[in-house]
């Protein structure tokens, strides 16, 4: 009898709150925390990359274009991480277009074949050709070009003529003057760029070398400096962090906003699902360099590193807190456990995606009308990211999150964002 | 008497709104019966005769049919991405008329199946590739070929129809209708059906002011009217006062007709969109009228306040996530 009462107590003693019971603060700042490590690791390795381009331009090779190259690479590996937080920070989302804008015109830039086509209904300057024009009209107005620097990039050509494509800066004008066009459609090979595009005098290749090498240095100076505002927007005292601490409420709401938008309409949706369906090679993420099997992949890691509050560094080292996944298991440990689940299984789709792009099938590739085999490893994620969405869903009904807006969330824009 | 006031609004504000079952047998089915019966009609006349005066009258009434569910993003629909090969819409790079002047070009045989054109790019299917082969002049000369693709394309779009039609019949409107009960892997509550009916309608909101208004607008000095939807069969305008009457009539069912302010709200943006006489919305381009566009693209936005703030608030739901999430 005695026995009995005593196992009736241990059991209520399970199922009771813990005593020392995860606060929303808490977790408000392993996010943060997550959001300025990730920030500082993007900067630093932007900051490589720049090197890499010192030295490309300073002296043109083989070599330092290949090293430039994966400098750029490894940049993406903790940016794409960060895109967790974009679409529940307003700070974060007004800044992103400058960095990671996407899908784009290139020909605004640099040369393109002539299968590229020509300006096009939606955009008058999709030929453009910065690199080969030191002068040219622009919504009725003269521009002098004649010195490349980033602020002609920032304040003239990025979203000419307010079109979206006219993408003169961040990540993806970069990989294109690194890697050029991709030219192989839906078959193996990314852009291949000679590194004699940078070469100068008689050697210079595809003509106004000098030119294309000013774009190259003042659009990497340029994302150092914007990723670097953006660390220290995350860091003490910053903006981001500030504003997300602000509210408990609405910074919870931010981060599983970020975590569904990215899951399923950006990445799900525009980014994978369209791609497929369209057996559109251009609608891969990083198209020039066929680096899109990575970005996809940490885009999905950072999604479940915002929920885990956990991230491994570019060091190797770990930033980790009292986390997402916590809060909700205090409030409804079965949606804890099946979101836990359902980002394992999302971010091991996108391993497979990956594992078989590293192999041979490069995302593009995966894209093609008959290839069955990529459209399943393509949709199995999709799949995934989907199913996953709704437990995010879920979770924000357990921890009771209906009847607040988010700050600074347009709700026309990303009608989920508040909950009113 | 404060306490007494208190209580009334209380009540007020308690969840009044359970219509769910409303939506699905006043709403949800009519709609995609009705587009069925028109996708079915189109692949019958276009397989009669293929050119675009005989296809034009019978393809105009499968968009309006279309019109009156298209905001429904969840469900049938979205198994297989059917929502977004039946409306490819905006195609910011032009992808269809390239797509489809491909297929011409190449004379590609993949059309002379209906596996080979479930296989073709999403944006040479649906209704708004239909619209470039019947209405554009690039592909006035497209000959024999055209008229083929045509016939895929009509066949292509009335399988998906009917298709959907049937899903929700043999089983997802019953799968509503049971939200939260025992066994409904897809709705565990109530409320959950309930939001999905109510993101649908914010975001069918969100679509008409961002995709049909906005992006024709553009700006006072670059306004962008080769933007606007349809405009090549003329039918923009059409489009939004279809869209509006269909979300209204969504709100009216969902909510039991007890929601004035948005009805008042939507009212008034159906009207204001009906008196645009502005087919292809060419106005957004002269001062004079690009104001009565604009007054429409703000009625819109207040319609869609009144949403979150009347039924949302009622309903005790937030907006899901949508698939116009992202950029």
């Amino acid at each position: 009898m005695k026995s009995m009462l005593f196992a009736m107590t241990a059991t209520t003693a399970l199922t009771a709150l813990p005593a020392f019971a995860v606060e929303r603060a808490e977790v408000l700042d392993t996010y943060a925390n997550i959001a300025a490590a990730g920030y500082a690791d993007s900067l630093t390795t932007a900051q490589a990359l720049q090197t890499a381009v010192d030295v490309l331009l300073d002296q043109p090779s083989e070599a330092a274009l290949q090293a430039a190259r994966t400098a750029w690479i490894a940049a993406r590996v903790p940016y794409m991480q960060t895109e967790a937080y974009r679409f529940g920070n307003a700070i974060v989302d007004d800044w992103e277009g400058r960095v990671n804008a996407w899908p784009l015109d290139e020909g605004l830039i640099d040369y393109v074949e002539a299968t590229y086509g020509g300006a096009t209904d939606e955009n008058e300057f999709a030929v453009l050709n910065v690199v080969a024009n030191p002068s040219f009209t622009l919504s009725g107005e003269e521009v002098d070009a004649s010195a490349i620097t980033p602020a002609l990039l920032q304040d003239t050509l990025q979203e000419a003529d307010g079109v979206e494509a006219n993408v003169a800066t961040g990540y993806h004008a970069v990989e294109f003057l690194l890697w050029g066009q991709d030219l192989n459609g839906t078959d193996a090979g990314a852009g291949d760029r000679p590194w004699t595009d940078y070469t100068a005098g008689d050697d210079c290749t595809n003509g106004n070398c000098d030119r294309r090498g000013d774009y190259l240095r003042a659009v990497t100076d340029l994302l150092v400096t914007d990723l670097d505002e953006m660390a220290a927007a995350w860091a003490d005292g910053g903006a981001a962090r500030t504003a997300v601490l602000a509210d408990e409420t609405a910074g919870i709401s931010a981060m599983l906003t970020g975590m569904g938008s990215l899951s399923y309409g950006e990445l799900a949706g525009q980014r994978m699902k369209l791609g497929v369906m369209m057996n559109d090679p251009e609608e891969e993420h990083d198209c020039f360099s066929d680096n899109t099997h990575m970005s996809h992949y940490y885009d999905g890691l950072g999604v479940q590193n915002v929920y885990l509050g956990s991230y491994t560094r570019v060091d190797g080292s770990t930033v980790s807190g009292p986390s997402l996944s916590d809060l909700v298991a205090q409030a409804d440990p079965a949606i804890d456990a099946q979101l836990k689940t359902e980002l394992e299984a999302s971010v091991a789709a996108l391993a497979v995606i990956r594992d078989k792009a590293e192999a041979g099938m490069a995302y593009d590739q995966m894209l093609a009308r008959d290839n069955t085999e990529g459209e399943a490893l393509v949709m199995g994620a999709v799949d995934a990211l989907v199913i996953q969405t709704r437990s995010i869903e879920r979770a924000v009904a357990a921890l009771d999150l209906n009847g607040i807006a988010v700050e600074g969330s347009d709700s026309l824009d990303n009608p989920n964002a508040v909950f009113q | 008497m404060k306490s007494a006031l208190s209580l009334i609004a209380a009540l007020a504000a308690s969840p009044a709104f359970a219509g769910v079952e409303e939506v699905v047998d006043a709403h949800i089915l009519p709609g995609y019966a009705a587009f069925e019966a028109s996708a079915a009609g189109l692949r019958k006349i276009a397989a009669a005769d293929c050119t675009p005066d005989a296809v034009r009258p019978a393809w105009n009434d499968t968009f309006d049919a279309w019109m009156a569910v298209s905001h429904l993003k969840f469900g049938p629909i979205e198994q297989d991405g059917a929502s977004v090969i039946v409306a490819f819409w905006p195609d910011e790079r032009s992808a269809t008329p390239k797509a489809l002047a491909r297929l011409i070009a190449d004379q590609d045989p993949i059309i002379d199946t209906a596996t080979g054109t479930a296989q073709i790019s999403v944006a040479a299917r649906g209704i708004y590739a239909l619209e470039y082969l019947l209405y554009d002049p690039q592909f006035d000369q497209a000959g024999d070929y055209g008229c083929a693709l045509t016939q895929a394309l009509t066949a292509d779009l009335a399988t998906i129809a009917a298709r959907v039609d049937q899903d929700w019949q043999d089983g997802y409107a019953e799968t509503m209708r049971t939200a939260g009960a025992a066994g409904n892997q897809t709705y565990l509550s109530d409320k959950e059906a309930t939001q999905a009916l109510f993101t649908a309608l914010l975001a069918g909101l969100d679509f008409d002011v961002e995709q049909r208004l906005t992006r024709p607008l553009g700006t006072f000095d670059r306004p962008r009217p080769n933007r606007a939807e349809a405009w090549r069969s003329g039918r923009s305008q059409r489009n939004i006062v279809l869209s509006l009457q269909a979300l209204a009539d969504l709100a009216w069912h969902l909510t039991d007709g007890t929601a004035p302010i948005t009805d008042a709200a939507m009212t008034r943006a159906i009207e204001l969109a009906e008196g645009l006489d502005d087919p292809i919305l060419a106005g957004v381009d002269d001062p004079s009228k690009r104001l009565k566009i604009e007054i429409v693209q703000q009625a819109v936005t207040t319609a869609y306040d009144a949403v979150l703030g009347e039924i949302g608030a009622s309903l005790g739901v937030s907006a899901g996530f949508n698939s116009a999430d992202g950029d």
